[in-house]
């Protein structure tokens, strides 16, 4: 599939906004799956996953007329899909409990490419990093995810999590901190390495 | 970009700064440019950064890949919601694609322009799932009634709501399929492909479909289908297993032969198979699937016959194997554009 700017996707919108099946298909083939991937951070019930992705498009479809330009699809959807899936579950929770992942959202894994293109000592670490980065709480890891992989501004994170930019920040900073009291008894020349090592 | 003093910042304070972030994760001229600049301008700060950029590209995710069943069904469903007013529109737009519809059209203009007004106004509102595929790819899907349909590339299917009240399973074709279709019990709910000018009646079975070029063409693997030119619904056609049917709509004619079906569903493995086609062929099959204009400097090369079956094949293997096949030269004009020349 080929890479959409976001610019191109707030065409699409606009295109779909005035009635364009053509552009409606290609924000679902741009964003189910980004949906998908981060439903599946948040929860490990798939089938819910995926049931929101439904609702948040028909929502779309249905309330077409009334919706307005937005300059950001990915963090408009990301928001929508974020709020129909936590409604969802607090639902669920009510009358059954509903498998989360809670300790496991949004964790941060080594793929691996790294274990074979990384040395070992610089794997150790990644390992150590990850690590410390999971033990942070949940809420964090989200912001550090939205910021990281999927490049959103603290503002965009902020409107998406619901909750001030300047908690975003300060969420984002204090996993920052952690982590580089985690790599502060790392030697000098193990880091040397690692800044040849990645591209 | 603002202007910053980065002398005193540490690796967090690196790691919360937007134009340092987009150095790691995207790299380009500009941001690499200075970020090399800066280093050798404070060798003594190397240490911070390169402690800031293993502490963010320790950031990885595991990803989580929307299984294509669960995509093709929400994109089915989310069909039947859409708003009548919105047009129906494909993803691409190819001249030729659309000829079967435009003589449809011109058909019913035939029939009087009263005709068309009724039908305009009592047409249901088109509630067709569109599949398309991109150039180059084969799709899986997974129809509601649980028939497997492997669509080539380039190529787009439409299909009706196949729920519990619908009394036909109905699909559109343009480009190329291979269908299994689910039998249904008693045959209550027939399958029926539209093809161009031809209706494909199945009655269980596996068979392909090659819709390139406005000359619908059926190879049936096993099982059996009925065939019907559609706006003439009259003579109605068996095929056996084994025999391949190309309906010519210029001359109204069906040109039927015995094939082996292997080398017509090769393309569901990847494999392209030539035998003794002509270049010029060769050359409208990569265009049809790989969105590729192959030109010749020479008019005798269009003729050359060419065989070979070529596995995980793309069209540069396909060019590849020409090149060696009659040591000519291969030329890519532009991104999309290859001229060869003896």
């Amino acid at each position: 599939m080929a890479i959409q700017s976001g610019e191109g996707h707030a065409a699409n919108w606009q295109h779909f906004l005035g009635g364009s099946r053509e552009a409606f298909a290609a924000l679902y083939a741009s964003f189910a799956p980004l949906l998908y991937n981060y439903g599946c951070k948040e929860c490990a019930d798939r089938r819910l996953v995926e049931d929101c992705i439904q609702d948040v498009f028909e929502y779309l479809l249905a309330h077409r007329a009334q919706l307005s330009p937005v300059t950001n699809v990915k963090a408009y959807l990301l928001k929508a899909y974020r709020r129909a899936l936590l409604r969802k579950i607090s639902n669920m929770r009510k009358n059954i409990p509903v498998a989360l992942t809670d300790e496991a959202r949004f964790e941060i894994v080594i793929s691996p490419e790294s274990h074979l293109i990384g040395q070992q000592s610089s794997l150790h670490r990644r390992e150590k990093v990850a690590a410390a980065l999971n033990a942070l709480p949940p809420r964090m890891k989200e912001a550090l995810f939205l910021r990281f992989y999927e490049d959103l501004s603290f503002e965009d994170i902020a409107a998406i999590m619901e909750i001030d930019q300047k908690s975003v920040y300060k969420m984002i900073y204090k996993a920052f901190d952690k982590l580089r009291r985690q790599l502060a008894d790392f030697p000098l020349w193990a880091l040397l390495y690692c800044l040849l090592l990645k591209p | 970009m603002e202007w910053k003093d980065y002398t005193d910042f540490t690796a967090t304070d690196f790691l919360a700064d937007s134009f340092f972030m987009e150095w790691v994760l995207h790299p380009d001229e500009e941001n690499c440019a200075f970020w090399e600049a800066w280093q050798q301008h404070y060798p003594e700060k190397q240490a911070v950064i390169a402690a800031a950029r293993t502490m963010l590209s320790s950031l990885e995710y595991e990803k989580h890949q929307m299984p294509a069943e669960s995509y093709d069904r929400i994109w089915h469903a989310l069909h039947g919601k859409m708003d009548p007013a919105m047009p129906e529109t494909m993803r691409y737009e190819r001249s030729y694609h659309h000829r079967g519809w435009r003589r449809a059209a011109i058909l019913t203009g035939v029939c009087g322009l009263l005709a068309l007004g009724l039908y305009w106004l009592l047409k249901p509102a088109d509630k067709r799932a569109v599949y398309t595929s991109q150039f180059g790819e084969n799709r899986r899907l997974l129809l509601p009634d649980s028939s497997v349909v492997i669509l080539g590339p380039h190529s787009a299917l439409k299909a009706t709501a196949f729920d519990g009240e619908a009394k036909t399973r109905e699909v559109w074709l343009e480009g190329e399929a291979y269908f299994m279709v689910k039998h249904d019990a008693g045959n209550a709910r027939p399958f029926t492909v539209h093809a161009g000018d031809l209706d494909i009646e199945v009655l269980g079975t596996e068979f392909n479909v090659n819709n390139y070029n406005g000359r619908p063409q059926v190879v049936l693997h096993s099982g059996k289908v009925a065939l019907q030119q559609n706006a003439r619904k009259a003579a109605r056609i068996v095929m056996e297993p084994g025999e391949l049917i190309e309906y010519r709509a210029d001359n109204d004619r069906y040109v039927r032969r015995k094939v082996s079906t292997e080398k017509y569903v090769a393309w569901v493995n990847h494999t392209l198979v030539f035998e003794n086609t002509s270049l010029k062929e060769v050359a409208a099959q990569l265009h049809h699937k790989y969105g590729i204009q192959v030109q010749f400097a020479d008019s005798t090369l269009l003729q050359e016959r060419f065989s070979a079956t070529l596995k995980q094949a793309d069209h540069k293997v396909v060019l590849r194997a020409i090149q060696e096949a009659f040591s000519v030269q291969l030329q890519q004009q532009d991104g999309n554009t290859f001229l060869i020349s003896r």
